[in-house]
């Protein structure tokens, strides 16, 4: 009967957590925010079995409104977005729905295996991430979504740069200055980005497809064959291990987050990919989705890492659920494992458990998302408004980040249209204080030194890989647009 | 004849309504307690812990809101903007005295009425566990010959005016290192080695202590933290060193009397309860209690200390 009570919470709270993952600007962090004061009243492996359960409902959920409608439901859904919106709009939401679910799914299982089995190693490894490091990795995840998001590298730096800068507004942490606010007390904890995320993709797309509502363009959802067969697992299963493995190694660094987890892992299966299977990615390859979801979901396991053995929350979810376990008087660390080990066992059952739920609760929903896309334009679009100012609105309750998201919608909007991906920009807000405030810090501890970026192993290794990645791009844009001239010119020559 | 009845209807229930809310104490409905800071937090579990034992005494809920944002300055502000009718209180803290004195941020403690303070947590100096010092006097030894690197949060911010306290009172040389988004990140750092030695809150350092990543070589407390019985103050090994972070209760500035005495009985009476004490025990949260005119001067003082501080810089 004690199980079976688990069991429904933990059901009840993976589907909400797929749902409210899904609403854009309804994050993981904010459904575990909402019912933490329930929890409250719960018991103790009740409330944290919940918690957990929406954690890893909410990655998967975040997924869903990237595929569908181009909005990351979470930031980590950033990189899912790349290849899953493309897949919906071939009539293919169905089936990137489903390879999500089972991307996400067995992610989860990797970072869970780790995190049962290696937590406190992982743990003091993940020590050796410093400041130097934090710029390093912050770096290379700004690096690898430049050169992946868009064909031209040079207005991927373009928007990545207007990303950082509108990363400097707010509180300047380190010396307590406010810079770019004029005055305004919205703007003291920097661009609220969740706000700029929802209009840069959401609403930006939305005015691109009102612009093309003349046209009727319907693109019919193959809802029929949305089971997936075990060929379909088989062929993502690879990309999804490494996927989960990267995930919780990201995960596990306290501060990081999903979303360089998601682009680490996509990039990465995009290089070991087949020549002519590369240039697939970005237009809808299952892969692409599977390395998104495998990685992001894999942080679920990594970020509880450093929470069960020092008490430090790996990101903003996390930070929630230690909060809960304070007031159920359960502290993280050595004691809890030790004199806990009964409770621990029950959270990684539960979070088991919540794993199994998610894959077939992603899997049934699907046929029902994919529907959503049936709506024709003049229905669905209205309620990607809607959505987007409900979105906007909720995080701080505030008309200012109304008009902002707008704004950043229509931005977006003329990016889009001139051919300037957004992903940069959007990475470029969420990864710019990242790698500022940690850039300064190292110069303060090292006495203003640059050196201490390339004496320190880690540090020197991911600052390499960045610039490897950077300049391998930079020189295949020149190769392309030689080889076009080229075509352009024999074809000049012919006629 | 339709429109008449409801007019009816509606008439009388008004004038029910009117007549259960004249000649009834206050309070009549939920009262909202403002948290300033985010869900899970240590100042969000302080906020609903004593917002459960305040409703005991009340007999109403008290329902916590989370109005986050400018290092609190968001939440203060709205209390104080609230309606002063009772049903509007924030649960304030520290920032309250420093953001007005270190931020360009117009709201201070003078803008609010005080209820009591029912928390204060008392710094802590951390160093590294393989750390070459064992006691306060070999941190000072040090930070006399070199400058030390030193974990801080954001320059106004707590545990940075724990290190400035520090440095001043002791006279030891270093270089803030700032952590903006607080303890954990700064603790993460200590046990990693890019800093040496920071400041934090007993709560705060638990879970790494416990790990034995971190050590804690004094407190700045008055007297010895109940929970660490063994480590010494300041104050005993010859520094005048003190700081704590602290918790209260406070309401907009014009609620009348009769209605803060009534909120002042119910918060010294949570403060007070068996469970709330035993709540901070377990979570290494200090006890402290002061009454409005206490809270007001300890306020008041705090806030020429700080402003000393800045004109120091």
């Amino acid at each position: 009967m004690y199980y079976l009570q688990i069991l429904v919470t933990i059901t009840v709270g993976v589907l909400a957590g797929i749902f409210v993952g899904s609403i854009p600007g309804l994050t993981a962090t904010m459904a575990i925010a909402l019912l933490v004061p329930m929890t409250f009243y719960m018991e103790a492996v009740n409330a944290i079995s919940l918690l957990l359960a929406i954690y890893v409902g909410a990655m998967f959920g975040g997924s869903i409104s990237a595929i569908l409608l181009g909005i990351p439901g979470t930031p980590a859904a950033t990189a899912t977005r790349i290849d899953g919106f493309p897949m919906s709009k071939q009539g293919r939401a169905g089936e990137a729905i489903n390879i999500a679910a089972m991307a996400s799914f067995v992610g989860g299982m990797v970072s869970l295996i780790i995190l049962f089995s290696v937590a406190r190693p992982l743990a003091r490894f993940s020590l050796n991430f410093q400041s130097p490091e934090y710029f390093a990795l912050a770096i290379t995840g700004l690096t690898l979504c430049i050169s992946l998001s868009s064909k031209n590298v040079t207005k991927g730096l373009v928007t990545a740069f207007l990303g950082l800068f509108l990363a400097t507004i707010g509180l300047d942490e380190l010396v307590s200055v406010e810079r770019f606010t004029f005055g305004r007390l919205d703007l003291f904890d920097g661009l609220p980005f969740i706000p700029a995320m929802i209009g840069f993709f959401g609403f930006a797309e939305l005015l691109v497809q009102a612009e093309q509502i003349m046209e009727q363009r319907r693109v019919a959802q193959k809802v029929t064959s949305v089971l997936p067969t075990w060929n379909d697992f088989k062929a993502i299963l690879g990309t999804s291990i490494r996927g989960g493995l990267i995930g919780t190694m990201v995960g596990a660094i306290p501060g990081t987050g999903g979303n360089i987890a998601a682009f680490l892992s996509y990039d990465i299966t995009r290089r070991l990919a087949e020549d002519e299977e590369k240039d697939k990615f970005g237009e809808g390859h299952p892969q692409g989705v599977a390395a998104a979801e495998s990685g992001n979901n894999g942080v679920t396991g990594g970020a509880i890492i450093p929470l069960v053995t020092f008490g430090i929350p790996g990101d903003s979810v996390t930070a929630v659920l230690l909060g809960s376990l304070l007031i159920h008087g359960l502290r993280p660390g050595k004691s809890l494992f030790e004199q806990q080990s009964s409770l621990v066992n029950l959270i990684f059952a539960g979070m088991l458990i919540s794993n199994i739920l998610m894959l077939f609760g992603g899997i049934f929903l699907s046929r029902f998302y994919a529907k959503i896309l049936s709506l024709k334009d003049q229905y669905l679009l209205p309620i990607i408004a809607v959505l987007s100012i409900v979105g906007a609105y909720s995080i701080r309750s505030s008309l200012f980040d109304v008009g902002l998201m707008l704004a950043c919608g229509v931005i977006g909007y003329l990016l889009t249209k001139t051919g300037y991906s957004t992903v940069p920009l959007v990475l470029g807000i969420i990864l710019g204080p990242t790698a500022e405030m940690n850039f300064r810090r190292a110069l303060l501890v090292s006495g203003g030194s640059l050196t201490i970026f390339f004496t320190r192993p880690i540090s020197l290794v991911l600052l390499v890989i960045a610039i490897i990645f950077l300049t391998s791009s930079i020189i295949q844009q020149s190769k392309n647009s030689a080889r076009q001239r080229k075509m352009r010119n024999q074809a000049g020559m012919a006629g | 004849m339709r429109h008449k009845r409801c007019l009816v209807i509606l008439v009388v229930s008004v004038l029910v309504l009117a007549a259960s809310l004249v000649g009834h104490a206050y309070p009549q409905r939920p009262i909202t307690l403002v948290c300033p800071y985010g869900v899970g937090g240590g100042t969000d579990i302080v906020a609903r812990v004593l917002a459960r034992h305040m409703e005991e005494s009340l007999g109403v809920p008290v329902v916590v809101e989370n109005k986050v944002g400018a290092g609190g300055a968001v939440g203060f502000s709205y209390t104080a903007q609230a309606n002063p009718d009772g049903y509007n209180i924030v649960l304030v803290a520290l920032p309250i005295v420093t953001l007005p004195v270190f931020q360009d941020v117009k709201i201070t403690h003078n803008d609010l009425r005080p209820i009591g303070l029912v928390n204060g947590d008392a710094a802590a100096i951390i160093v590294r566990a393989n750390s070459p010092w064992q006691t306060l006097e070999d941190l000072i030894e040090a930070g006399h010959s070199r400058q030390l690197r030193i974990g801080t949060t954001s320059p106004g911010a707590a545990w940075w005016i724990g290190a400035q306290i520090l440095k001043q009172q002791t006279g030891i040389q270093g270089v803030d290192i700032p952590y903006a988004a607080g303890a954990a990140p700064m603790l993460t750092a200590l046990a990693g080695g890019e800093i040496e030695v920071a400041t934090c809150s007993a709560a705060e350092a638990t879970s790494m202590l416990e790990s034995g990543e971190v050590r804690i070589l004094a407190v700045m407390s008055e007297e010895r933290l109940p929970f660490f019985p063994d480590i010494p103050t300041c104050k005993e090994e010859g520094y005048d060193v003190t700081f704590s972070t602290w918790r209260g209760i406070m309401a907009p500035k014009d609620t009348p009397d009769d209605i803060a005495a009534v909120l002042e009985e119910a918060v010294k009476e949570a403060a007070h309860t068996e469970a709330f004490r035993k709540f901070l025990y377990d979570n290494k949260y200090g006890f402290e209690y002061l009454n409005p005119k206490e809270f007001k001067d300890f306020m008041d003082a705090q806030f020429a200390i700080f402003t000393e501080i800045k004109e120091d810089l």
